[in-house]
């Protein structure tokens, strides 16, 4: 019995230390599942993002601290030529900085610039050729590729100085996109760019647009823009709002119609100014809203703002 | 380094230069160059204006003596002089073609052109034992010339042309090393001013493998020396740099045959051909080597100042 009860009890040891043995490996396990949860979201991370921008730092034009992370298939816009164009000669190498740029691969870059020109005595064939190959891109029928996409397949045999202005900047862009790159930063947008944007988009190439037209800005996904050298972004969507401009007969019922039904609105002496996304949407259902209370309108007037208004005030933000 | 970017770049050298015009006007320069020589090639090469010497030293024994009453016949210009060192300083001027010491086995002495080889088979019929020695002549100094004309001028547009037009940024985009493209280009220069280089081998009837393989190192200097031209100025500047360089080497090589300072031959790579010994071969090669790595120095510094 004692041999037997001290075998038992062997045996309960033993099977009381396999029991930690399989919770520590259970542990084991899951950390290492977790730790590769962790990479695999970071890998995801890294392949969405195209570029990636760390505290950089210019002198001239000065730039205080800049950070942003370019996704794959997406628009950011800086507003401001100036520093648009500062930035891009950073990461492109041109300008000295201080700060952290990496890309996925960094010759893996496309860039158009209104001073890039090509080969002028090359055929468009050649000189898009000549610059896939730069990049060891090997498919034999990129550049046709690249000159469909471009919808300048009939003018591949023509010489690069032949070409009208808007044809040669397709080119260059062809150029940029040749040796399929991560992020393509662009000076400038020109109207052909806007063409093809929507196919650059769905191949996941991240884009970077640097101008100072505002309706170009309309176009992009976020914006970075500057003041006093220091950059702050934000997402069009929440910038962009239309204005309503009422004139209710009786105020006090309007405001109070509109703060049950949640609308944001600033009341003034003579009207009251309701923000809405998106006016075509809004009206019917603010007027409908109004007649079934008994409340009648004087006039209703539609005031859009454009970007150009809402980046000023931001601007003006302290 | 990648060989391939290195061969792309060649072709493309090659084909932008063939189409913007240069490569024809680099080759009809030689043959503007050889246009008053060309009415030499129709006449007979031995006639009443071919002018010989004779050189009649001690050493000769009189049936020696009854050939040279032959050779007279075949010209009326014939010098008789005393030393063959005489005899070389004619020659080099080009007042004579070619010149004979009499002896025991006489020998002839040629410029190693199309008019000397004629002139000295000529006297070869007459002299049954005789040999012939060629050696660099007026000819082959315009055949030089015109050697380092077109690799100067062909390297000293190659990267301004590009930093004008606003492909040299492109370039630096794509992460062209300097070593790439000076390397590139430079092989692409080489292999252009072959063409002309060629032809005025064939017109003037210059053969001889060393010749031509001092003609290759001689170009390569100059087009090394044109290469650091367009790297460091614009393009019309280096243009004015090239043919004041060209100048420069043409007036110290023409003017002052077998004259010149050493040291000023440092600095003008066609002074070497006065000389086209095996033993001035290293110093040419030196001399690119130098001149290119400075042009990608220089090449480096100015990607710089490059703004997009």
């Amino acid at each position: 019995m004692v041999r037997g009860s001290e075998g038992a009890e062997e045996a309960g040891e033993a099977r009381g230390a396999r029991e930690v043995r399989e919770a520590e490996e259970a542990e084991r396990t899951e950390k290492t599942e977790r730790t590769e949860k962790a990479k695999e979201i970071e890998e995801v991370k890294k392949t969405e993002t195209a570029l990636n921008v760390d505290s950089l730092s210019l002198k001239e034009p000065s730039i205080k601290t800049v950070s942003f992370a370019l996704k794959k298939g997406e628009i950011l816009g800086i507003y401001g030529l100036r520093e648009g164009r500062a930035i891009i000669a950073a990461i492109t190498g041109f300008l000295d900085y201080e700060g952290n740029i990496t890309c996925e691969s960094f010759g893996y870059l496309g860039c158009f610039s209104r001073n890039i020109s090509l080969y002028p005595n090359l055929t468009v064939r050649e000189n898009l050729e000549f610059f896939a190959s730069a990049k060891d891109i090997k498919e034999a029928d990129r550049v046709e590729g690249v000159l469909g996409f471009l919808g300048v397949e009939d003018y591949g045999d023509v010489l690069y100085k032949d070409l009208e202005e808007s044809f040669k900047r397709r080119i260059i862009l062809g150029v940029a996109i040749v040796h399929k790159p991560a992020a393509l930063l662009v000076e400038e947008p020109f109207p052909e760019f806007w063409e093809v944007v929507e196919k650059l988009k769905a191949s996941k190439i991240g884009i970077l647009i640097a101008t100072n037209d505002t309706k170009q800005l309309e176009k992009c996904d976020r914006i970075l823009a500057f003041k006093n050298g220091s950059a702050f972004e934000f997402k069009l969507a929440k910038m962009r709002r239309d204005c309503i401009l009422l004139k209710p007969i009786k105020m006090e019922k309007a405001i109070e119609a509109l703060d049950e039904f949640g609308f944001k609105y600033t009341a003034f002496e003579t009207g009251i100014r309701v923000w809405v996304d998106n006016y075509a949407y809004a009206i019917p259902e603010l007027v409908e809203m109004l007649l079934r209370r008994g409340i009648k309108l004087e006039s209703l007037e539609v005031e859009k703002t454009g970007i150009e208004e809402a980046l000023e005030e931001a601007l003006e933000i302290p | 380094m990648n060989l391939t970017k290195i061969w792309r770049m060649i072709g493309k050298e090659v084909k932008e230069t063939r189409r913007s015009g240069l490569l024809s006007l680099i080759i009809l320069f030689p043959l503007l160059l050889l246009l008053p020589s060309l009415p030499l090639l129709s006449q007979s090469p031995l006639n009443s204006h071919t002018s010989i010497a004779v050189v009649a030293n001690d050493t000769g024994d009189a049936s020696s003596y009854g050939n040279v009453h032959s050779i007279s016949k075949l010209s009326s210009n014939v010098y008789f002089v005393a030393t063959e060192e005489e005899a070389f300083k004619m020659l080099k001027g080009g007042k004579i073609s070619a010149f004979i010491v009499v002896g025991k086995k006489p020998q002839i002495f040629a410029e190693n052109s199309f008019y000397g080889i004629k002139t000295a088979s000529a006297i070869q019929s007459v002299l049954s034992d005789s040999k012939i020695s060629y050696f660099p002549s007026l000819s082959f100094l315009f055949l030089a010339l015109i050697a380092q004309a077109s690799s100067l001028f062909l390297a000293s547009t190659t990267i301004s042309r590009e930093r004008e037009t606003g492909t040299l940024r492109l370039l630096i985009l794509y992460r062209f090393s300097a070593f790439e493209v000076i390397t590139g280009k430079f092989l692409a220069v080489l292999l252009m001013s072959l063409v002309p280089v060629f032809l005025g081998m064939i017109v003037l009837s210059l053969y001889s493998t060393k010749l031509i393989l001092f003609l290759l190192l001689l170009m390569a200097a100059s087009a090394s020396a044109g290469m650091v031209f367009s790297t460091a100025f614009s393009k019309e500047n280096a243009v004015i740099l090239a043919t004041l360089f060209l100048f420069a080497n043409a007036i110290a090589t023409f003017y002052s045959l077998h004259s010149l300072p050493e040291r000023v031959s440092y600095l003008l790579p066609l002074t070497q051909v006065l000389d086209p010994s095996l033993e001035r071969m290293p110093f040419l090669i030196l001399y690119s080597l130098i001149a290119l790595s400075l042009s990608m120095i220089v090449f480096g510094i100015k990607k710089r100042g490059e703004v997009l």
